[in-house]
């Protein structure tokens, strides 16, 4: 919008990075105390950030990389801020800058009695520009500065209510497990800076591929380090659930829609790019795939309705792993995208629902809100039927291709694998143990979706109420309902744009209801939708396959009835040592805590002991020892009398006469 | 009494019993006294040199010596009174109130 | 003759010199160094340098050491109490550093320098005005300034401090 005033091409992108920056030192320095300033400056800037982004989406097609800023300089090694504006980004720009702008209306309304609203609000707009800065990026530093940045906001914005003990503990746990995945990541940049050179996406395509060789398994698993710690996979995933401490908006917006998307979205680059060995791509599958079943199971143990929806973002977070692993980086981001609305339209039902029944936040106390909050309870229920994938809802597509992919390379292994001898058979078995297993995990976390997802809504919005505070629940300002019913029909017919191919208007420039620049990627490109779609089409087996899974689906929403419809968790009452399983979720808290309290903490303290005893006793205090016995020994030469002055002036002329004369 | 050494050597003499004066005497008059006799021996030593070369500039540094001597006397022996005055005493063992612990 | 001369020109010279070293009475010591001066002046004569020579005695013999005995007449003490190993201890330091210095010079071949006879540049004394007003006129002048800071500082050290008048009533 402003290159035909300003003359360059990306002074756009530099304004949509720099104004939410501009907005979150404004509400630090000046509107900590304001009751509308901090909120009002937040949302302009992401209003502003929205109409820039539909500027430069809607604008010209093609790519456009700029030239590089250079930050910082050592020697030949030199950081360079530069702008990567391709078809990935242009999808997660979109879906950051919408789905962050309607949270940001939302927050107007949540936290509307809170009283550090310059804070959050100043928090919220740092977060954007981060958000900004890693989707732009064009080369792997300056995303992982702005990765850390992004640890950062997310670390600040949890610890919000800062009086708790619980958010404080939080948020050090987020950062914490953030850092540590960022260990391994920045670990994997350098090694791919040693090998490669450079660190930009354009300049390694092009060396991968004159020489896909260079590729390496060992640095493409620390470069997933960063996506697991980001996108919370096992072994680093147990900052997620904690992290709902956070206010929701914060939940919707940073560990649902964008920020742990983030690492799927560095995982497609990387993807892109070449720079995923299959052994890596492998690794990566089984772990998410495990992850999103393990998820599935333990978000049945959830009473809280913040965690279940965060074991949901696991979950799905899983399948886009899955998705990346198996190479088909649009479905990935497809599947990112859709849930990206679905989920930041539960996660905002839910804040809805907290803040009408005074933050109450356990569902089996809340109950026949259908009644009370009628538009909230419609969003839910377009959010719901699209993460279940009810056919024709956004989230139907991109789930049912995931489910569809992994089918796909299972029966690719066996139907055109040719076996010549007994090792081929050894490594046909293996290999194909590990595609079933993976399936398998993959098919289990889908059909625990529709699971956990019907006892949530069941439990907050049908049946009868179930404390005094959901009795006295009622609908919402506007300021909140409103991004619900817009989410809520994304969640709906998000997708249609990207699998009806004839919905363009707008000059051909809208698609659906998402840009077409937005949704080349995941539709239309050589990983995408429309490929394995027709890859599919008129396959029996796969049809056969969708089929059973609706009619499981039916048939777990009907169990989900009976097992949590009646107003109580039916497996936690009747059940409780499997509920209680469920619940532990894996072990995982209590292993670390274990970890950290009698090994780390034993280890932390003797090193402390030997820094006392060796630099603070032997070298400072040392040091200093040296320093008063000198000074002693030259304070006795500083006698009293006045002729011992002249006999030592005496005797250093003499001394320096004889010097000079030999 | 041809010859540079004749000269040197009282010179010398008398500026080493300067020195000795300075170095190992506790009256600080002596002291200055002693100074005084410092610089007569290197202005004879001066004007011996000057002497031998037949160079008039020696005696005229010996000259302006004379004259920065006298001046330098005058400034150190109100400083000895003062000192007097306030300690009632020239010993230079009194001059301590710097030094301590 | 002349040697003699030389001969007790140098011993008022040294002796004054261990006269000032070795006398109890303090006065005494400023009495020795004034014969010390006039041997030194003496000296002077010898080498031919009248101006010097007679410069010195106005100077120092004159000034100088009259300063010299009115401060010692000021301050306290009149003799020096210190036991005699003292003072024998400070002849044995000339008598050491004068040996080994005078063994040096009477041993070393640059300074065996015959000196002339009859007029040197010396003795002339308009070469000595003619040197200060030209060849060192910055150093006269430099010298002169010393001269001033050192009256004013002078009259500095040892003024009495000035008694406070009474403060009038501005306006």
């Amino acid at each position: 919008m402003f290159s035909s005033i300003l003359g360059c091409e990306f002074s756009d992108m530099w304004a949509m990075l720099l104004a939410p920056l501009f907005a979150a030192a404004l509400s630090a320095f000046f509107l900590r105390r304001s009751k509308w300033g901090a909120a009002a400056v937040s949302v302009l800037s992401a209003t502003f950030a929205l109409i820039l982004a539909m500027g430069l989406l809607l604008g010209e097609s093609g790519d456009s990389a700029s030239k590089s800023v250079e930050i910082f300089k050592l020697g030949g090694f030199s950081i360079n801020f530069g702008f990567l504006f391709d078809e990935i980004s242009k999808n997660m720009v979109f879906v950051v800058c919408f789905v962050g702008w309607l949270i940001h209306i939302f927050s107007v309304g949540y936290m509307d009695k809170d009283d550090a609203k310059g804070r959050f609000f100043g928090g919220l707009s740092f977060f954007m520009f981060s958000m900004t800065g890693i989707m732009l990026a064009d080369n792997l530093f300056m995303m992982f500065i702005f990765w850390e940045f992004v640890g950062f906001s997310s670390y600040m914005l949890i610890a919000h209510y800062a009086d708790t003990e619980y958010s404080k503990m939080a948020s050090k746990k987020a950062f914490i497990a953030n850092r540590v995945g960022d260990f391994g990541f920045l670990i994997g940049i350098i090694w791919c800076y040693h090998v490669f050179g450079t660190t930009e996406f354009g300049a390694i395509a092009t060396a991968l591929k004159a020489n896909p060789s260079l590729a390496l398994t060992p640095m493409a698993l620390l470069l997933i380090c960063g996506f697991l710690g980001k996108s919370a996979q096992f072994p680093l995933q147990v900052w997620l659930t904690d992290a709902m401490a956070g206010p929701t908006p914060v939940s919707a917006l940073i560990h649902a829609a964008t920020m742990v998307a983030a690492g799927v979205f560095m995982t497609v680059r990387l993807g892109v790019v070449g720079l995923l060995t299959p052994v890596a791509s492998g690794f990566m599958v089984l772990i998410c795939s495990l992850m999103a079943m393990c998820a599935g199971f333990w978000a049945l143990g959830q009473r809280d309705i913040k965690k279940t929806l965060a074991y949901s973002t696991l979950a799905h977070l899983g399948l886009m792993g899955v998705a990346v692993g198996l190479g088909a980086y649009g479905i990935a981001m497809m599947h990112l995208t859709m849930h990206a609305f679905f989920k930041a339209a539960l996660f905002l039902v839910a804040g809805s629902v907290i803040y009408a029944c005074h933050h109450e936040q356990d569902m089996f106390k809340m109950g026949g809100l259908a009644r009370k909050m009628p538009i909230t309870a419609l969003a839910a229920f377009l959010a719901t039927c699209s993460i279940i994938s009810v056919p024709f809802f956004a989230g139907y597509y991109s789930k049912e291709m995931i489910l569809n992919i992994s089918l796909l390379s299972l029966v690719n292994e066996y139907v055109n694998a040719s076996v010549s001898d007994v090792s081929g058979l050894c490594r046909l078995g293996a290999l194909g143990a590990f595609k079933i297993a993976t399936f398998a995990f993959v098919l289990i976390a889908a059909l625990l979706t529709p699971l956990y997802m019907a006892r949530l809504f069941f439990a907050v919005f049908l049946g009868k109420p179930m404390s005094e505070k959901a009795v006295k629940a009622r609908e919402n300002s506007l300021f909140m309902t409103i991004p619900l019913v817009v989410l809520g029909v994304f969640s709906l017919a998000g997708a249609w744009g990207a699998v009806f191919g004839g919905l363009k208007w707008l000059g051909g420039k809208m698609s659906g209801l998402m840009p077409l620049s937005a949704e080349n990627f995941m539709a239309f490109s050589q990983t995408g939708w429309e490929h394995f779609h027709k890859m599919i089409e008129g396959d029996v087996l796969f049809d056969w396959a969708g089929a059973m899974l609706l009619v499981c689906t039916l048939i777990l929403i009907l169990i989900a009835y009976f097992l949590y419809g009646r107003g109580e968790d039916k497996i936690e009452s009747d059940h409780p040592i499997m509920y209680h399983i469920l619940e532990k979720h894996g072990w995982f808290d209590d292993v670390y805590n274990y970890y950290v309290l009698k090994v780390q903490q034993r280890f932390a303290v003797l090193i402390n002991a030997l820094d006392m005893l060796l630099i603070q006793g032997f070298a400072v205090k040392g040091l200093a020892l040296i320093s008063r016995l000198l000074g002693l020994v030259i304070k006795s030469w500083h006698v009293k009398w006045v002729s011992s002055y002249v006999v030592w002036m005496v005797l250093g002329l003499l001394a320096a006469f004889i010097i000079l004369a030999v | 009494m041809e010859n540079l050494n004749d000269f040197l050597i009282p010179s010398l003499l008398i500026f080493f019993a300067g020195l000795a004066g300075v170095v190992l005497k506790k009256n600080l008059l002596v002291v200055l006294m002693c100074l005084e006799l410092m610089l007569c021996g290197a202005m004879l030593a001066l004007v011996s040199f000057s002497a031998a070369y037949d160079d008039i500039d020696g005696a005229v540094f010996a000259f302006f010596a004379m004259a920065v001597a006298a001046g330098e006397v005058a400034v150190a022996l109100a400083v000895v009174v003062q000192f007097f005055k306030i300690r009632r005493s020239v010993c230079a063992d009194d001059v301590d109130t710097l030094s301590g612990e | 003759m002349e040697n003699i001369v030389y001969g007790i020109f140098c011993a008022m010279g040294v002796g004054g010199a261990l006269g000032l070293l070795l006398n109890r009475g303090y006065i005494n010591a400023v009495m020795s160094m004034l014969v010390s001066m006039l041997g030194m002046s003496g000296l002077l004569f010898l080498m031919k340098a009248f101006f010097l020579a007679f410069v010195m005695l106005v100077v120092y013999a004159g000034a100088v050491m009259v300063l010299f005995v009115f401060t010692v007449m000021l301050a306290g003490e009149s003799r020096d109490n210190s036991p005699l190993k003292n003072r024998a201890g400070v002849v044995l330091l000339w008598l050491l550093m004068g040996l080994s210095a005078s063994y040096f010079i009477l041993n070393c071949p640059d300074l065996q320098v015959a000196l002339e006879g009859g007029v040197s540049a010396l003795s002339v004394s308009k070469l000595y005005g003619l040197s200060l007003f030209t060849k060192f006129m910055l150093l006269f002048e430099i010298a002169g300034a010393v001269l001033l800071v050192a009256m004013v500082a002078i009259i500095a050290i040892a003024k009495e401090p000035s008694p406070e008048r009474p403060k009038r009533e501005m306006l």
